[in-house]
């Protein structure tokens, strides 16, 4: 039995990693059209774009129904309930993740002032770049166990979400000056959102970083951070 | 694994089968023996009776007087009633029979086989049913020289008589499988008891529990020496697992904390371990994410490494004392150099590691610029110097003043050419045998005195003028002489750059248990933000065809940067809000 518990294991951590290599597909597609300076994705690009999105629901439900059966048929120990409780609510970031970055490029496509958008990208730019990067050594934490990479995404998510303030502050200036502007605002909006769809990312950059921390240390800092 | 019956069942259900069939073959024994000698009994009996019936035939003489029917009073004296008792006479034929009255009717008996074999032997016997009386008759004959008795008697030792006769045989056999019985239960379960607990030892150290601790009612017979022989092999294993676990963890841990990328590779090409730095580096080449060590192989900088290892797939490997084969390569990418190396291991699983070597690469490059900087900043007061001359040479004519002025010239160029010599060697000191400066209390007041003395013509020339703020106090850790050059540059530098009628302040403005932190700034026109990031390094120059006019060598600022580190100290440059140029930096307290 207890071989077949490890089995069940090293499946779900496979299961795992294929996952996270499908959203860092999605986010790196994100990342350079951002980069780009471009507001909507390449239509074949759009297309896998789309079925990937797709699989990692699958996928998800699928590793999500694994965790459960595993935890109910073969009795795991302690440090393994750990694993597989972290990796259930990895992969419930992970999902959100890959429906945030669709999220973004959706909101992309609706904004309608190029000008406003290519004055802040650099900004977005580099606020998705620090994301993705957190997002990647997160999702790598879990699966080498690599507690340094844990720390550094938790504390990268500070400078994320203060990014995403002095945003907010620039917009607030440009807003003043163009009251009249609707078409701006709109535009201004939609950015916004899209900034903190990207903050998203990062928050749950953390969680995952959380619960790989937990996994391994078996101390909950949801919450408290430091 | 499921137990169908217990240890202990099967010796029960085995012992009891075996006696049960000991207890069958005792009594088939004792009951054929018990026949045996009944059988004899009644053939004594019978011996007696005829025995007894032939003297009585002697004695009363019947067999002269034919008076037969006297027997019946015979009859009538034998301890067994229903004996038949019959005389024959040597012919076979039938003279009496105490059953049958009329004789003549009954048939020759010669051929009767206990006739047949006492006329052979003497006496005779035989076992048959009854024609007259149907029932099993024991049929005994005796020769008495000139006639036969024959007695018979009911032939009866069957089991029911004998089971009647021999219970308390029976009861003692049922006594003994009873005793036995409870025996066994005891001694067996006494066994499997212990078989029980053993099993459960096993199967507890099958899963992986502990069994150190588990009670150990063993008693010290074999099944004892059984557990403690499971027990220690037990902890061999453990002990021997626990100790790679352990290694295997810190050999883990210590590729995780490596600074180079290193992953191995089983021969299909399937991940067995790979550390972050290895992840973060083919991130970093293929500028896509991944968190799968496999994906290396299909990034085409990666190429060489694939074919590598396929060509080692198919080819013999080399025996086991020669070297490994191995690949090693470096990939540029972004500005970043990588270094691979692909080593193959005799079973065929391969490693890979990348290192980041961008640091030592770029260090390379920036010699190499160094040292064509070096020969550029050379070869212009010398080229100057060769050109002064040449004029000089080529035109003896020439006029008194101009050839003063020539000569004036390549001397100031042979000057600019010393300082530089001069700053070069010191900031190789500086950098390459920076242990050769004796360091000791500074009175660092003099020393700034000293500087600004030697520089006052040239600070009068330029009208500037220069407030220091220093107390005699202050006493730094440190080298004179490099001191003198962090001082003397700095002011060199503001009076090169700063332009006229700057003013230099230098002022300590804080100190704490190991530093004193000084502020060095002028008032004159600064430098471009785009700059400041690279006014230490050497021979950069905001604006390289004016500058050199104004006398710099170029790596004045290197110096000062340099000497302070040396120092211990750290050195920063700001634009000031209000104008011109301002440095703070720090160095050591006694």
């Amino acid at each position: 039995m207890s071989q077949k518990k490890d089995e069940a294991i090293v499946n779900i951590i496979a299961d795992y990693e294929k996952l996270a290599n499908l959203v860092l597909r999605q986010l790196d597609t994100v990342e350079k059209l951002i980069a780009s300076g471009k507001l909507r994705l390449d239509d074949s690009v759009q297309e896998d774009f789309v079925k990937n999105e797709e699989k990692i629901n699958k996928l998800e439900v699928k590793l999500s129904e694994e965790v459960i059966n595993s935890i109910a048929l073969y009795q795991p120990v302690a440090s393994q309930i750990r694993k597989l409780m972290s990796c259930y609510r990895i992969t419930i970031s992970l999902e959100r993740i890959g429906d945030l970055a669709l999220n973004i490029v959706k909101l992309m496509r609706r904004i309608e002032n190029e000008e406003v958008y290519t004055s802040l990208s650099g900004f977005i730019s580099k606020m998705m770049n620090l994301s993705v990067d957190m997002s990647r050594r997160s999702m790598l934490s879990f699966l080498n166990q690599d507690m340094e990479l844990a720390k550094w995404t938790i504390k990268s998510e500070v400078i994320v979400d203060e990014f995403n303030h002095k945003m907010l502050k620039k917009v607030a200036e440009r807003v003043n000056l163009l009251a009249e502007d609707k078409n701006i605002l709109i535009s201004f909006i939609n950015i916004k959102e899209m900034a903190a769809s990207i903050e998203r990312i990062a928050d749950h950059a953390a969680n995952i970083a959380e619960a790989s921390f937990y996994s391994f240390e078996g101390k909950d800092i949801r919450h408290k951070r430091n | 694994m499921a137990v169908r019956r217990t240890f202990r069942k099967r010796i029960l259900i085995n012992y009891l089968a075996v006696f049960s069939i000991f207890s069958l073959v005792v009594l088939a024994y004792q009951y054929d023996r018990e026949k045996h000698y009944r059988t004899a009994q009644l053939e004594n009996t019978l011996d007696n009776i005829s025995e007894f019936s032939h003297r009585y035939i002697e004695h009363k003489k019947i067999f002269e007087t034919g008076d037969f029917r006297s027997l019946d009073t015979l009859k009538s004296l034998l301890p067994i009633s229903n004996t038949r008792l019959t005389v024959l006479d040597l012919t076979g034929k039938v003279v009496y029979d105490s059953f049958v009255a009329n004789v003549e009717h009954l048939e020759n008996h010669l051929s009767r086989p206990e006739v047949q074999k006492a006329l052979q032997f003497g006496k005779g016997s035989s076992i048959r049913l009854s024609a007259t009386t149907n029932q099993k008759f024991y049929y005994y004959a005796k020769n008495c020289h000139n006639y036969y008795v024959r007695t018979a008697a009911v032939y009866n030792v069957d089991i029911i008589n004998f089971l009647k006769t021999e219970h308390i045989f029976l009861v003692f056999i049922f006594f003994l499988f009873v005793l036995m019985g409870i025996l066994f239960h005891f001694t067996t379960r006494r066994l499997g008891d212990f078989i029980v607990k053993l099993k459960d030892f096993a199967l507890k150290a099958g899963q992986n529990e502990d069994i150190s601790k588990m009670d150990s009612n063993f008693q010290d017979n074999e099944l004892g020496v059984i557990r403690r022989q499971i027990v220690q092999i037990y902890d061999n294993l453990k002990t021997a697992k626990d100790e790679l676990t352990t290694e295997k963890e810190k050999l883990y841990g210590h590729l995780q904390v490596l600074n180079e990328g290193i992953s191995i590779f089983s021969p299909e090409k399937h991940k067995i371990l790979a550390n972050s730095h290895f992840i973060q580096f083919i991130n970093m080449i293929s500028e896509k994410s991944t968190i799968s060590a496999e994906h290396i192989f299909t990034i085409p900088e990666f190429r060489k490494v694939l074919e590598f290892v396929d060509q080692y797939r198919e080819n013999e490997l080399p025996a086991l004392n020669k070297e490994l084969p191995q690949l090693e390569y470096t990939i540029e990418k972004s500005e970043k150099f990588f270094h691979v190396r692909c080593i193959i291991f005799v079973d065929r699983s391969f490693e890979v590691l990348i290192s980041d070597v961008t640091k030592p690469e770029k260090q390379k490059l920036l010699k190499q610029q160094l040292t064509s900087n070096i020969a550029h900043e050379l070869k212009t007061p010398l080229s100057s110097i060769k050109g002064y001359l040449e004029t000089i040479l080529n035109n003896p004519n020439i006029p008194e003043e101009k050839r003063k002025y020539f000569i004036e010239k390549a001397f100031a160029q042979a000057e600019r050419l010393t300082d530089l010599l001069n700053d070069i060697s010191l900031l190789n000191n500086i950098e390459d045998a920076g242990g050769l400066f004796e360091f000791k209390a500074v009175m660092l007041k003099p020393v700034i005195h000293d500087v600004v003395e030697n520089l006052k013509h040239r600070l009068n020339e330029k009208n500037m003028d220069c407030v220091v703020d220093v107390s005699k106090e202050i006493v730094v850790n440190g080298n004179e002489s490099l001191l003198f050059s962090i001082f003397q540059n700095l002011i060199e530098n503001s009076i090169n750059y700063a332009g006229n009628n700057a003013s230099i302040t230098i002022r300590k403005y804080l100190e704490d248990d190991k530093f004193y932190y000084f502020q060095y700034c002028d008032t004159g026109i600064g430098i471009l933000d785009e700059h400041l990031t690279r006014i230490f390094e050497r021979f950069y120059r905001v604006d390289y065809g004016r500058s050199r006019e104004t006398g710099g060598t170029g790596l004045g600022l290197s110096i000062v940067k340099n000497a302070i580190l040396l120092h211990k100290g750290e050195i920063s440059v700001r634009n000031r809000p209000e104008g011109g140029l301002e440095f703070l930096f720090s160095l050591s307290k006694k």
